[in-house]
């Protein structure tokens, strides 16, 4: 039961931080996700396509 | 381009209901950048509702170029696959270089040596397409680290477009002496960027070859063991 409760916790926590890793920035410019996976997943449902840009900070 | 072309209303409306975008950092996430074998940057890549690849744009591009090129990649238009298509039908070599920058941009090496080979051997040994697509082989060569193989083509090069009213020579000349650096004979860069200096006093590059040289020769001295 210890270990059941436990698990639970950890497998909350894990949905938590992957929700907010991958929700849409809207606070300047173009809306965006900072995740391949969930903009394809977000294009797929909407049925548009997804453009990922990739940059580096140099 | 965050700045200009992301901050632009018809691009906002854009991104807010005609396409989804996602900004990835290539030096954090390596392993998608890897996975679209992406080699500059910005680079965009279009993926359709599946994930493939629908096509891509490497580097900059003003706010209406890029709205105008996502729409077109989204209608078919201009893409490799639309490429690949008027290519039964049209054998101009303009189109055959579109074609094989596309394989390039994807990372695709091989496809790409055959679309460039294609338009050198249709072409004069001379003129701009030819050089153009002589400099992206020897490149390809460089980035793969096939050292001697790329040496050998920017030599070539170097020579061939001698006379010839582009570039391509004073490139091919530079690109030697920085494909020596990166394989670690610095005396030969060392040789290199003074023959380029030499050989092509007026190019742009010459303070860029200076430099270079006076950091060869002058190696930042190795840090001291604590």
């Amino acid at each position: 039961m210890k270990a059941k409760t436990a698990l639970g916790v950890t497998a909350m926590v894990l949905s938590i931080a992957v929700s907010a890793g991958a929700e849409l920035i809207t606070d300047h410019g173009a809306p965006f996700y900072n995740s391949v996976t969930e903009a394809t997943a977000a294009g797929q449902k909407a049925g548009v396509p997804t453009v990922v840009k990739f940059y580096t900070d140099w | 381009m965050d700045t200009v072309v992301f901050v632009d209303s018809q691009t906002i409306r854009t991104f807010s209901t005609d396409m989804v975008l996602a900004k990835i950092n290539a030096e954090v996430d390596t392993a998608a950048a890897k996975a679209m074998a992406i080699s500059a940057y910005p680079t965009l890549v279009m993926l359709d509702k599946d994930g493939a690849e629908i096509d891509r744009i490497v580097g900059y591009m003003p706010t209406a170029d890029f709205l105008k090129t996502l729409t077109d990649y989204k209608n078919g238009i201009g893409t490799l696959a639309d490429l690949l298509n008027k290519s039964k039908t049209d054998t101009t070599r303009s189109l055959a270089f579109q074609v094989a920058d596309k394989y390039k941009y994807r990372g695709k090496a091989a496809d790409a040596s055959v679309w460039y080979q294609k338009v050198i051997a249709t072409g004069k040994t001379d003129d701009s397409l030819t050089g153009e697509s002589r400099m992206a082989v020897a490149d390809m060569l460089r980035r793969d680290k096939k050292w001697d193989e790329a040496l050998a083509e920017f030599t070539s090069i170097e020579k061939d477009f001698k006379h010839a009213p582009y570039t391509f020579s004073a490139d091919a000349g530079i690109w030697q002496a920085i494909t020596l650096s990166r394989k670690g004979d610095t005396t030969a860069a060392i040789t290199a960027y003074e023959a380029f200096l030499k050989n092509h006093p007026t190019s742009e590059d010459t303070s860029y070859a200076k430099k270079q040289i006076d950091k060869l020769k002058s190696p930042p001295p190795p840090e001291e063991k604590k």
